[in-house]
């Protein structure tokens, strides 16, 4: 019998504090994974997600609302601008492309997007199959709202108001599917595409239907600006244009500009504090569990002075006993790192999944060798630390009191 | 030898260590927290022969058995095992010599209770850096009839089981002497009888020598020779 597999029969026999230490260390590891993963993982997805549009053009108001609106597409609009001026706002060589966008309806909480064809041309994306459309009614699906909501070239739907499912039916204006893109990553492949002109015509189509039945209509800004959107999205040719494009913009007294990659830096700002707080309360936990191990452990050295006597009557030297005292440590530790890791893995599959339902930003969770490196040297040292004291008592271990006992 | 006054059968005085002796023991005083508290007889022990170390409580028998299996050193005194001056080791060396030619047997036993019988007689192995020989293991469960405990937990087995185990244990390396540190002192007339006939007759089947520290007289019938610890001079 060999001193790990005695490690291993001692910490058999009280597994219960064996457990608890390994649950503990185990969350203390995810929280401190997750922290590490979340840091680098969710910037990353709004970066897919704003796919190749580095300017949004709005109506006055928080540039982060814009870039959430109608880039990310995870909140609803503030208001509507009009396309003519919006676009004239972009209207500069150092724009490669612009396109406006129009939001307001959805088809099974997916967002139906009234644009122009020039939209492909901001987020570098392609027709997997069909073709733009070329007149009213007529819809070009991203390749995520395809595969969910099973739509193929020549499928039927119907719109219904607002942007999340729930909404009245524009049950008199069924779309027809002409065309779906390929995945392009970003957040264009959860959106249903059409003509703009689309939009606006059901809109003001429902207006006429509303003021004949009750009088009034909620659709009274589309019906007084005829070249309503949302926003227009624009990306760059030159990085110069950062530099003095939105300021220009915002200068204006009717637009905001918003700039994808400068909001998400300071959305990912805001929330260091927290994940440094998460990180801080994540090697507390770890502390807490190399603390309850290394209690439990000298506590456990206390009642087994007799066993350890015994190992070096028989013959055993004092590093062999310290042996005893690591192994336990180590065993615990390592224990709760593979379930650490184990928890990590479910928790960003979960999380992700969640992440993408709610608001369509795919996680890649990835960790790289060097934060690896670091959580098992973390890991080591708690490791270490825990059995450090249990072993220096092991190893003193007054063998002459086994014969006099 | 008997001695006609007190009817104990006594070792031959010894002129010097033999090289074919279990256990050798020349000129041994004993101190405790630096106080001679007392000196044995030069004695040595032969392979199969069983040696009474008698006398009182407090006398310095446990300390006389430190001292020749190399735990605590003696005031004075030599001590050989097999020839070896066990002395004379470093520490580690004497710590691997002890494990690997010297058995020990406690008073309680002390089996390790968190694993099987057959780890406790392992690790007795393992401890001394010797190789685990699991037909030996079997053949010595066998031999003490524990064989059908050899998977049970220490901590599930009867008295006279953990009795046998560790007369076991204390044979597994094949040690030059068994030690024996007050075996009967909690064991009716019968036990005691059963317990040292096992330890002399395993002794005797394995060649090594036995010396039982005790200050029980019950067990003088049942070996070949007895000394006494003599007070410091």
């Amino acid at each position: 019998m060999r001193m790990i597999a005695l490690a291993f029969a001692y910490l058999r026999r009280r597994w219960g504090q064996a457990l608890l230490s390994v649950l503990v260390g185990a969350l203390g590891v995810t929280a401190v994974a997750t922290c590490m993963i979340g840091f680098d993982s969710v910037p990353e997805a709004a970066e897919r997600a704003w796919g190749g549009v580095d300017l949004v053009v709005g109506p006055k108001g928080s540039a982060l609302d814009l870039v959430l609106c109608c880039v990310l597409h995870v909140s609803a609009p503030r208001g509507l601008v009009s396309q003519k001026a919006a676009l004239a706002a972009v209207s500069n060589p150092m724009v490669r492309a612009s396109a406006p966008i129009a939001l307001g309806d959805n088809y099974q909480g997916w967002r139906i997007m009234g644009t122009t064809p020039a939209i492909l041309d901001v987020y570098r994306a392609k027709l997997a199959e069909g073709e733009m459309w070329t007149d009213k009614l007529q819809a070009v699906v991203g390749a995520g709202a395809a595969r969910a909501l099973k739509l193929d070239i020549g499928d039927s739907f119907v719109g219904s108001h607002g942007l999340s499912a729930g909404g009245d039916v524009h049950a008199q204006f069924p779309y027809k599917v002409v065309g779906i893109l390929q995945p392009t990553g970003s957040a264009l492949d959860r959106l249903i595409l059409t003509d703009i002109e689309t939009v606006r015509y059901i809109h003001i189509e429902q207006a006429k239907i509303e003021i004949a039945e009750h009088g009034s209509t909620d659709e009274e800004n589309v019906a007084n600006l005829p070249d309503a959107a949302t926003a227009v999205v624009a990306a760059y040719r030159s990085p110069i244009a950062a530099a003095f494009l939105p300021r220009q913009i915002d200068a204006t007294d009717i637009l905001s500009a918003g700039s994808p990659s400068l909001e998400i830096a300071r959305l990912v700002g805001y929330a260091r504090p927290a994940i440094t707080a998460a990180t801080g309360l994540g090697l507390l936990l770890v502390v807490i569990a190399a603390a309850s191990a290394a209690t439990g452990l000298t506590s456990v050295m206390n009642a087994r002075t007799r066993d350890l006597s015994l190992l070096r009557v028989l013959g055993a030297g004092r590093i062999e006993i310290t042996v005893v005292a690591f192994a336990e440590a180590g065993i615990i530790a390592f224990a709760a790192l593979a379930a650490g890791a184990v928890l990590v893995a479910g928790l960003a599959a979960w999380g992700g999944h969640l992440l993408a339902e709610r608001t369509g930003l795919l996680l890649t969770p990835h960790v790289s060798l060097a934060q690896v490196g670091a959580l098992i040297a973390g890991t080591v040292c708690v490791a270490f630390l825990a059995g450090l004291f249990p072993a220096i008592r092991a190893s003193r271990s007054p063998i002459e009191e086994l014969l006099q006992s | 030898m008997i001695d006609p006054a007190s009817g104990l059968k006594h070792l031959p005085v010894k002129t010097g260590p033999s090289r074919d002796a279990a256990l050798s023991v020349t000129s041994l005083h004993l101190e405790r927290n630096g106080r001679r508290i007392a000196r044995l007889p030069d004695f040595e022990i032969g392979a199969g022969q069983s040696v009474a170390l008698l006398g009182p409580s407090g006398s310095g028998k446990t300390t006389a058995l430190m001292a020749i299996s190399g735990i605590r050193p003696p005031a004075e005194g030599e001590i050989h095992v097999r020839g070896t001056a066990l002395w004379n080791l470093d520490r580690h060396r004497r710590d691997r010599f002890r494990g690997r030619h010297i058995g020990l047997v406690f008073q309680s036993f002390h089996l390790i209770d968190a694993v099987s019988v057959a780890a406790n007689i392992r690790l007795a192995a393992h401890c001394a850096g010797m190789p685990v020989d699991l037909a030996r293991m079997d053949e010595l469960l066998e031999r003490l009839a524990i064989a059908d405990l050899r998977d049970c937990p220490a901590d599930r087995i009867s008295h006279g089981q953990a009795q046998r185990v560790a007369v076991a244990r204390a044979l597994i390396n094949r040690p030059a002497v068994v030690l024996a540190d007050e075996p009967t002192s909690a064991l009716d007339d019968t036990a005691t009888a059963q317990l040292v006939s096992l330890l002399k007759q395993s002794c005797r089947e394995e060649g090594a020598g036995l010396l039982i520290a005790s200050h029980d007289r019950r067990i003088l019938d049942d070996v070949d020779t007895v000394i006494e610890m003599e007070p410091a001079v």
